[in-house]
């Protein structure tokens, strides 16, 4: 560096231009990137913001502060929302990490499946939401669905997708079947990462297999997890589609949780400016949780 | 000398990409420039020839429009697609205006256009619309005002009355009706040996009969879908007396009347008579049980023949005929209605053109063509003489429309307001023990509390 500064001393005028392009080159190599993030994120994030503090009054947009804030605090749909949206991401992370970890531990044992179980396994996750949406809504019809008729006489014979409970239960599972296949690879990932000499190390010690897993891979997995249930959670913040596919939010409001009562103020009543603000509340949640990630990876970088 | 090359090359890439950013050169050619060559003579012993550069302005040719529409004009099955195809040329051939097609998918029409009145982008200059999202658009400020513009037309004065329920909204218009489409009840004669039921006493008397005999009485829509409150709820309220809107577009559902129709159709549902799956599921799966023949009649629309297998054919042989909706208190059998517009959007470029495009659909033979593909009833009726309309399909559905159709009243909050009530009314349903008075009340008093402050 300094015998390039040098040169371009000798060089003059020259010489300065190319030590300035030297100091500025890192940022023209980032700029079409970070042009192209302003354009296509940046912009639209920050308009909502502003959206987010208006509202259209006879065709006109009115900028009225932070009543449309005030509105979603008072609404009581918002509220309800919040809470299905809580009792959704409880059950399904939890499903889908306990269902994942038990896959992902098999196959880091050696489990070897055939090509169909495998292809059955990571099917649900290439299907688009609404596709595998419409199969479970599909499943669930009265009469006419397959895991109805399966079902359904186990708990009186009721409808399940009409009643508030078994909706929400039936996308809980068909998301936890949509998504158990990748978090399974995340997981798989993380054993694998796991030295094969520590296991030996805690054999020679006396250790028995259930203490090898509460004493080795549970804490040399917890940062692999971590990120997965952030992961997790920040789809739990944006799950529309199977909502939207399978029951629409019904029976009632029974399913309509916070991003999907967004999706309904802004897409169908253009409430766009009340959709804004619902936009931004959960750009809020996912900061959180994406600062808890970051924070996650973090430390599963202290660990390796 | 590898990095400043590399700083240079780095640049230009810039540039470029910042050149192919810059919006492009919009052509506006109204003028002319021709090179004349005028020879001069001049009093003296040489002629000189002298070039001359004169602006000579040229009459512009007219303006295109870019339409929307829901269909696909590349599918040669679609009868309504390859019917606009046609008109579109014919158009084009008639008056010289080149027409930009975009197809627009039904459901998105509205949220588009309210979506560009807000972010300013371009709106098509004429679009096709429900008339059910006029008040709503024109809250959002994506409709024009065009009264002015037709005044002077000679179909204006032809279009019926369902168009000025359609299309004017607090004494303006907004769009223009080409035809209007309802709700139909359509029944299996041999399922009804007595005769179809027309009144709501009746429908519990044929329920039970058919009920022994393994078959619903009927089948339809009423899930959480503003639809259903349209097509379903909203007739069987005003025929039982009661309103979904007051006459400030202000919700006004929750009364005896509402409550009264709600517990009919619990009762209808608790003994079996139509199936649950009028409720919980979406439009097709209200229709399946006609479909399978489990149930005996079916609610769809003049439009059903599209959509419902088997139903033209059946029609065509006499085993099903069109019914009329069931009546409660008011004796009325009001079926629900709907109109099929062409809307010009606020800031269109080429309202001429848009008007140019009304004019030559509104002609009586053009809409008849338009209207008899989508199964609509056209708004002028020298276009309904048309021998497209010369069957009894059109006579009895043109009848029933016309006698029974009623428009939903309107309001600046249609869409969310009736999606609150679908919501109230799939809860009732679906749940026995809720009270419907309060429950009706409660979807009321928070929709106005949002909405109408």
């Amino acid at each position: 560096m300094y015998a390039v500064a040098e040169k371009a001393r000798a060089r003059g005028m020259l010489g300065r231009i190319q030590e300035h392009s030297h100091r500025f080159y890192p940022y023209l190599l980032m700029a079409p990137a970070l042009i192209l993030i302003g354009v296509v994120s940046m912009y639209p994030t920050l308009y909502s913001f502003y959206l987010a503090l208006t509202t259209v009054r006879k065709g006109e947009m009115v900028f009225i502060g932070l009543e449309n804030f005030a509105t979603i605090i008072a609404s009581r749909q918002f509220w309800q929302s919040l809470q299905l949206t809580l009792i959704f991401g409880v059950f399904y992370i939890t499903l889908t990490m306990l269902i994942s970890f038990l896959l992902a531990l098999a196959f880091n044992r050696g489990l070897s499946l055939g090509a169909l179980c495998m292809t059955l396994i990571f099917i649900p996750w290439v299907l688009s939401e609404i596709t595998s949406g419409v199969m479970w809504r599909w499943m669930f019809y009265r009469d006419y669905g397959v895991l109805q008729n399966l079902i359904g006489p186990l708990f009186g014979g009721v409808t399940l997708i009409a009643t508030p409970a078994g909706a929400m239960g039936i996308v809980t599972a068909a998301s936890v079947w949509r998504s158990t296949a990748f978090t399974m690879l995340l997981l798989l990932a993380g054993l694998q990462t796991i030295p094969k000499e520590v296991y030996e190390a805690a054999a020679i010690d006396g250790a028995t297999k259930w203490t090898a897993f509460w004493k080795v891979t549970w804490p040399l997995l917890r940062p692999t997890t971590l990120v997965t249930v952030v992961f997790l959670s920040i789809q739990v913040v944006n799950a529309v589609g199977m909502f939207l596919a399978i029951t629409e939010g019904g029976p009632g409001r029974a399913t309509e949780v916070l991003p999907l009562h967004m999706y309904r103020e802004a897409i169908q009543y253009f409430h766009f400016g009340y959709g804004a603000a619902l936009s931004v509340i959960m750009f809020f949640i996912n900061a959180i949780l994406a600062a808890v990630y970051i924070r996650a990876l973090r430390s599963e970088s202290a660990w390796a | 000398m590898k990095h400043k090359w590399s700083f240079v090359g780095l640049l230009l890439v810039l540039l470029l990409i910042l050149a192919s950013c810059a919006p492009a050169p919009t052509p506006q050619v109204v003028e002319k420039i021709v090179k004349e060559t005028v020879v001069v003579e001049k009093p003296v012993e040489k002629t000189v020839v002298v070039e001359k550069t004169v602006e000579v302005p040229v009459e512009a040719k007219p303006e295109p429009i870019t339409v929307w529409a829901r269909y696909d004009l590349s599918d040669t099955k679609d009868q309504a697609a390859v019917s606009l195809r046609q008109l579109i040329s014919s158009f084009e051939a008639t008056t010289g205006i080149k027409v930009n097609y975009e197809q627009v998918a039904w459901d998105q029409i509205a949220l588009k256009l309210a979506l560009i009145a807000q972010s300013g982008g371009e709106m098509p200059d004429i679009t096709e619309l429900g008339s059910q999202a006029v008040p709503q658009l024109v809250s959002a400020g994506a409709l024009m005002d065009i009264t002015e513009l037709v005044k002077d037309t000679p179909w204006v004065s032809q279009l019926s009355d369902a168009d000025t329920q359609a299309c004017v909204y607090q004494g303006k218009r907004y769009c223009v009706t080409a035809d209007v489409r309802g709700g139909a009840w359509y029944y299996n004669v041999a399922d009804f040996p007595n005769g179809w039921p027309t009144s709501a006493q009746d429908w519990l008397k044929e329920g039970e009969r058919l009920a022994k005999e393994g078959k619903y009485i009927s089948t339809f829509f009423a899930g959480r879908h503003y639809a259903a409150v349209e097509l379903t709820w909203g007739p069987w309220i005003r025929s039982n007396g009661g309103h979904v809107f007051d006459a400030e577009g202000k919700p006004a559902w929750a009364s005896p009347e509402t409550v009264e129709v709600v517990n009919w159709a619990r009762e209808l549902l608790a003994k079996g008579y139509i199936p649950e799956t009028c409720f919980t599921g979406d439009f097709t799966a209200g229709e399946t049980p006609w479909v399978e023949g489990k149930a005996a009649s079916v609610r769809g629309g003049s439009w059903s023949f599209l959509f419902i297998p088997g139903l033209k054919e059946k029609i065509g042989a006499g085993e099903t005929k069109l019914g009329l909706a069931p009546a409660f208190k008011e004796g009325k059998h009001y079926v629900f209605l709907v109109g099929e517009t062409w809307a010009v959007p606020k800031n269109a470029r080429n309202p001429k053109g848009a008007l140019a495009w009304l004019n030559f659909f509104m002609n009586p033979p053009t809409l008849a063509q338009y209207a008899s593909n989508m199964y609509g009833i056209p708004t002028i009726d020298a276009a309904f003489k048309a021998s497209a309309f010369d069957s009894d399909f059109y006579r009895e559905t043109a009848k029933n429309l016309g006698e029974n159709g009623v428009f939903m009243e309107q309001s600046p909050y249609y869409t969310e307001s009736l999606d609150a009530l679908a919501i109230a009314l799939q809860e009732l349903m679906l749940d026995p023990k809720l009270d419907p008075a309060s429950h009706l009340q409660q979807a009321q008093d928070e929709v106005i509390k949002r909405y109408f402050k």
